[in-house]
Order: C-alpha cells, then sequence, then structure tokens
C-alpha cells in the first residue's frame, strides 16, 4: 500500500537545481556560520583556535559523509527527517523532522536580522535613533522594517519557484565565495607573519576546558550541509551529483575555516580577534594592506550576501521538509499541496516564513532602548539552533548505520569509507565505523550543549515535545500507529525516486539487487 | 593604523596562498567534472553486459582460439566475471568415450595450461574442463547449461562465413541456452 501516493499534489516538485545550485544550497547555510563562530572560538580556545577549528572539522567531516551517503541514496525531500524516517519509523522521523524544524525557522529569522544589519552598514544614519516603545519594550523598527522586508523578498523568491532562488542563491555565493577568497589569500600574502602564528599556538593554548568549549563552538558553526539533501528532489540527477556537491562542500568549508582561523591566528593577537565576535572577518581584512582601506563596505556587502542566502536556505529547507512530513502524514496534509503554477509548496513557505516573522519581532522586542538588537532573545534562538542541530545529527547517523541493514539492496551511490564486513540474514553488510565515530562525535556535543546551554536545554526539549504533542493528536485523529509506522511500499517509494531523478543505471541496480534478494522481504518496512 | 599596513610577504604566507588557490581551484574542478547522463536504452545495454559473470569459452590449439579467451577475459573483467576454459577431445562413435589417450590429454592440458594463463593476467576466477566427446558443441552446450554461462565467447575459423559455418559452431549457436560470441580473425 503506497500511502504517499493518496497525499494531495498538484503534479511534482520540479528539478531545477544545478550541481553549482545544489553545492550554493549547503554554503549558503554553511558558508555564513565563519562570519559569526570565528570571534567567539577565539575567545574561548584562544591560541588553539586553528586546532579547535580542526577538531571541529573532523567532526563535520563525518556528518558530511553520512548525509553525503544517505542524501545521494535516498534523493528526497525531507534530508535528516526522510532518512530517520526510513531507518527508524515514524516517530522518530518526526523527532527528527521537529528538531531540523526549529533549526531552519530560527536560521530564517536569524540571518535575515543579520544581513538587515550588515546592509545598514550602507545606509550612514545611526541605527539606534530609529528606536520606539512599544509597551515595556523598545523596538528598533527601521531594523526590524528591514527584517521583515527581506523575510518577504525570500518568501516572494521561493514562491516562484526553486529556480528563481536557486539562482539567487548562486549568483550571490559566487560573490561570496571570491570575497573570502580574496581576503584569505591577500591576507596570508601579505601579512601574515610564522613567528606570531607560532607564538600564539605553542604558548597560549587554552586549558582542556576551554578547548572543549571552543572546539564545541567551532563544530556549531559547520550547521548546514543539511540543506543539500533538502533540495535532493528538485536536484537533477541528484544521486550523481550529490556525492560532488556534498564532498565539495565540506572541503570548501573545512578549507575556508581552517584558513580563516590560521590567518587569524598569523594576523592579530586572539585577544583582539575574540574581542571582535560581532565581525571577526571583518577585523581581519581591516589588517590586510592594500585591502584594508576597502574591507569595512567590502566584508559588509559580502556578509550581507552571505548570510541573506543563508536564509533563503532556510526558507526552502523548512518548506520542503515540511512538505515532506507532510506526504509521510506526520503533519496535515494540507501542507503538501504544491502550487499549480510554480510547483512549490507555497503553503509550508509562508506558514513558516509567517513564524520566522513572529520569532523575529520577538527577537526585537528589547527591554532596554540600548539593546538595539535585543541580544537577549537572539542568544535564545541561538542556543535552540545547537540543540535542533546536534539531535538531527544523532538520530542521522543512527538511520544510516541502520539502513545498512534494512535496505541492502538500495544502490548507495557514495558509502562512507572504512567498512566492516558483519554477517547478517545470510548477507555480509558493510558496517561503517566511522559512522560510530561520528556518532560518537555528535554525541559529545549534544551533550555538551545540555550541559553549557542553559536555554537550549529547555527551550529545544519544550519545542519537540510541543510539537509532539500535536502528533500525536493528529495520527489519533487520521487512525495512524501513535509510536509505529504507517505501512509503506518502501520499494516502490525508491523506484519512484530514482526514475523521477532519471537515475537509470541506479534503478537497474536497484531492480537487480531485488531480484538476488528475492524482492519480497523487502516489501514493507517501517 | 591598521589600514595603512605595509606590505610585509612571509615565504610560507605565499606558499599557504599559492596552496589555498591550488586546493579551492581542485575542489571546484572536481565537482564540476560530472559523468555524462546516458539515455535509458544506453543504461540498459550497459546493465544487460554488466550481467555477462560466468564466460563460456572453448579452446584449441589455435591462436585464434586463445585470442577468444583474451577477448572473453576482456570483456568479464569489469564484473569480476568467471571464465570456464574448456577443450573437447572428439572421441569417434567407433571407440569408447573412455578411450583418450595420454597424448590428446597432454595436448588439451597444454592448451588449457596456456588459456589459464592469458586469463590469469585479468585476475578472474577460472574454472577448466577437459572433456571427452562424441561431438564439441555437444559437450560445450551441456557444460553452458550446467554452469549456468550467461555467454559463450568462441573463434572461428579464418574461412570462416556465413554459408560454411562449421557444423560445431551452428550447432551451438543453435542450441545454446545463452548468448553466443564469435570471434573471426580478420
Amino acid at each position: 500500500m503506497a500511502t504517499e501516493e493518496k497525499a494531495p499534489q498538484v503534479g511534482r516538485l520540479r528539478r531545477d537545481v544545478s550541481i553549482w545550485g545544489s553545492f550554493m544550497w549547503g554554503y549558503a547555510d554553511v558558508g555564513a556560520d565563519i562570519f559569526t563562530a570565528l570571534g567567539l572560538v577565539a575567545f574561548a580556545a584562544q591560541g588553539g583556535t586553528p586546532v579547535a577549528f580542526l577538531a571541529a572539522g573532523l567532526v563535520y567531516v563525518l556528518v558530511g559523509l553520512c548525509y553525503t551517503e544517505l542524501a545521494s541514496t535516498y534523493p528526497a525531500a525531507g534530508g535528516g527527517q526522510y532518512f530517520t524516517l526510513r531507518g527508524l519509523g515514524d516517530a522518530w522521523g518526526f523527532i527528527a523532522g521537529a528538531a531540523l524544524m526549529l533549526d531552519y525557522t530560527i536560521d530564517i529569522a536569524l540571518f535575515a536580522v543579520s544581513a538587515a544589519g550588515y546592509l545598514n552598514y550602507f545606509l550612514g544614519p545611526d541605527t539606534a535613533a530609529f528606536v520606539a516603545r512599544l509597551g515595556p519594550f523598545y523596538v528598533n523598527y527601521l531594523w526590524l522594517m528591514e527584517s521583515i522586508l527581506l523575510i518577504l523578498s525570500l518568501v516572494f523568491f521561493n514562491y516562484l519557484g526553486i529556480r528563481v532562488s536557486s539562482r539567487i542563491n548562486e549568483y550571490l555565493g559566487v560573490l561570496a565565495i571570491a570575497g573570502q577568497a580574496v581576503v584569505v589569500v591577500v591576507g596570508f600574502a601579505l601579512a601574515w607573519r610564522y613567528g606570531l602564528f607560532h607564538q600564539q599556538l605553542a604558548t597560549q593554548f587554552p586549558s582542556p576546558g576551554k578547548f572543549m568549549y571552543g572546539s564545541s563552538l567551532a563544530i556549531i558553526s559547520f550547521v548546514g550541509l543539511e540543506s543539500i539533501s533538502q533540495v535532493a528532489q528538485e536536484t537533477r540527477r541528484p544521486s550523481t551529483v550529490i556525492p560532488r556537491s556534498a564532498v565539495a562542500l565540506v572541503l570548501n568549508v573545512l578549507l575556508f575555516a581552517l584558513a580563516f582561523s590560521v590567518l587569524g591566528n598569523g594576523l592579530v593577537p586572539w585577544q583582539a580577534l575574540g574581542g571582535h565576535q560581532g565581525d571577526p572577518v571583518a577585523f581581519l581584512a581591516r589588517h590586510i594592506p592594500l585591502i584594508g582601506a576597502a574591507a569595512g563596505p567590502a566584508i559588509a556587502l559580502l556578509a550581507a550576501s552571505i548570510v541573506y542566502i543563508s536564509a533563503n536556505s532556510g526558507v526552502m529547507s523548512v518548506s520542503r521538509l515540511s512538505y515532506s512530513m507532510s506526504r509521510q502524514q506526520l503533519l496535515p496534509r494540507s501542507l503538501s499541496r504544491l502550487h499549480p503554477r510554480f510547483a512549490t509548496p507555497y503553503r509550508t513557505i509562508l506558514l513558516f516564513s509567517g513564524l520566522a516573522t513572529v520569532m523575529t519581532m520577538a527577537a526585537f522586542l528589547s527591554p532596554s532602548p540600548h539593546a538595539a538588537t535585543s541580544s537577549g532573545a537572539m542568544d535564545i534562538l541561538a542556543n535552540m539552533y545547537a540543540f535542533g542541530a546536534s539531535l538531527g545529527y544523532l538520530l542521522v547517523f543512527i538511520a544510516l548505520m541502520v539502513l545498512r541493514f534494512r535496505d541492502p539492496a538500495a544502490p548507495r551511490p557514495f558509502r562512507m569509507p572504512w567498512n566492516i564486513p558483519v554477517p547478517f540474514r545470510g548477507r555480509r553488510i558493510p558496517f561503517p565505523v566511522l559512522g560510530i565515530l561520528g556518532f560518537l562525535g555528535v554525541g559529545m556535543i549534544l551533550f555538551e550543549v545540555i550541559l553549557t546551554h542553559a536555554i537550549g536545554r529547555v527551550a529545544g526539549p519544550a519545542w519537540i515535545l510541543l510539537l509532539l504533542v500535536f502528533y500525536l493528536y493528529y495520527r489519533r485523529s487520521r487512525k495512524l500507529p501513535l509510536w509505529g509506522s504507517a505501512p509503506r511500499d518502501w520499494v516502490a517509494s525508491q523506484r519512484q525516486l530514482l526514475e523521477d531523478s532519471e537515475e537509470y543505471e541506479l534503478l537497474e541496480e536497484y531492480e537487480e539487487a531485488l531480484q538476488v534478494e528475492g524482492g519480497a522481504d523487502h516489501g514493507h518496512s517501517g | 593604523m591598521p589600514t595603512t599596513a605595509i606590505p610585509d610577504s612571509h615565504v610560507l604566507g605565499v606558499l599557504i596562498a599559492a596552496g589555498f588557490l591550488l586546493a579551492l581551484g581542485l575542489i571546484l574542478w572536481w565537482m564540476f567534472r560530472v559523468p555524462p547522463q546516458l539515455p535509458r536504452a544506453a543504461v540498459k545495454v550497459r546493465r544487460a553486459v554488466n550481467r555477462l559473470r560466468t564466460v563460456l569459452v572453448p579452446t584449441m590449439e589455435a591462436l585464434s582460439s586463445q585470442r577468444a579467451v583474451e577477448l572473453a577475459a576482456r570483456l568479464g573483467e569489469p564484473q569480476n566475471a568467471r571464465l570456464i576454459l574448456v577443450y573437447v577431445v572428439e572421441v569417434p562413435l567407433t571407440l569408447p568415450l573412455s578411450a583418450v589417450n595420454e597424448s590428446q590429454r597432454a595436448h588439451g592440458t597444454e592448451v588449457l595450461n596456456t588459456a589459464q594463463a592469458v586469463a590469469s593476467r585479468h585476475g578472474l576466477q577460472c574454472t577448466r574442463h577437459l572433456v571427452p566427446a562424441r561431438h564439441a558443441w555437444d559437450a560445450i552446450v551441456r557444460l553452458a547449461r550446467e554452469e549456468q554461462a550467461d555467454v559463450i565467447v568462441m573463434s572461428v575459423g579464418r574461412k570462416a562465413h556465413a554459408e560454411v559455418l562449421g557444423k560445431t559452431t551452428l550447432e551451438i549457436l543453435r542450441r545454446a541456452p545463452c548468448e553466443v560470441i564469435l570471434s573471426r580473425e580478420a
């Protein structure tokens, strides 16, 4: 019984995303993080900042490899939520989805506010002058209006279709990568001092506790790879393209993170970098000869571009995620309706952008006229962001390992390296050793988040619980299993995915594998 | 003022900058090298050949026959196919099947040794059979059936053409339970 076919739908999501588009959807999400993380990590990890980024990067690479395998095997909208659903069943799939929905909604609000902040650099007048009183709160209405306008512009572009929103990403992404590369290359070539780098690394390495905290912050700065898998169902030839775009993204982001941290250590004392947590990259750029004078406006433009496309990535991801969850009967079916003309999940775009707008408004409510950005509210958002990401990744790692056993026939164009053959029901299943390491690494981050983020450990689980109550109510009203899984024909679903994405080679491989297995024992899972 | 900083290059810094650019370029270059998409019919054809996992090769002393082994090995190499090498000693009806003499057996073994040497260069798993039979075609077809061969690769004489294919070849073409590939020297 193919329950997915019952969901109301007009047409299908269009495959309009190229390899550059796929890469940029991921880069849009991850690329912005270094602009905020560098100063925070430098403040915690001190002279050991590059090592903290390297340690975090290793876990990030594992997460990247895990997502690459799953997204190329199951090129469906939903990303981590879809993988968890297939591997662990409906309830866990919903929990993973709820965690990721939290992240993406925050992503829209957080980065729209941030982009507006960078754009204010060009407006000239002091934005603090545009503060008005609203009951017991003070609101910077200019900044707030700018942020809401940016969210509305993203709603407009995403409503029109993935091609338009993908183009925005692709063009702004070129600008962002080129700008960052110029800062790195010119910085190393003209201003980097080995003596300072070595001295800071050798004599000002932090205590183990501070280093762990710094590396946990650095790990959070890599969040965002998920977007590539969210857009998989709209990517042309996803099983061929995603392994390349995802691996390239992992390497690219790691390269930039290491380059900026090494450059920072050899350019300025860590105390100075840690003191500029709001604009660390711009601060570095100002210390580079020749480009230093132009660095202010250039970096402001660059940062605005990156964080804007990051917010764009949030709109796309949360709409596709909830679309996918709706089609899987985890959320009301009406959310999976596509626009008859643009083939976009317009209801979810409007719903979650609206929610993000409410979050943005809440973030701007400040008890003091001097707190222009209401940083307390932003802290809540950032804490919940960290919780959602680490919980989602943890479940995805479990799903990766379970799916190796439950769905061995699905063709895997990319497989996580380092596998041990494990006998299972007459077969030898390649068990991913790196999956275990990734699981432990992400588990440690989640533990650190719960331990150190006072708001995140309350607000994050509260969000999940709230949505879980709604899920149980919805499932009960639809007479679906509350904790179990609805019956699904995963074989038909996999065939459909490969057929739709024109991955004929994999489709043939899948059919052959099913023939070898006898097919029947594969039919119904979940 | 930082904005008026004077350029102060360090050779290691320049090398890191160059390495960074090279790495970035290589990552993007690799990413864009997406293999071209094949039409569905072409994929089916490719997969059909990939499914040839058991290849039977009748061998003789002729060079063309050993060349057929090489062709079969190359055909089977990508999918790590199993090669079945067979040498048939035709025994006249007037004699019992066991009447294969040492000289014939030694000759057959030598032909099979050469064939196996050719195949082993490709790292394929090989099984060899020296079979006495009344008719070579009968032994080959029977073995193909027993071993569930996916394809028989065999050579035909230089003078062979459609009208005058030998009886063995014609019978194999007619009765083989699998695909048959003929190789005729130019």
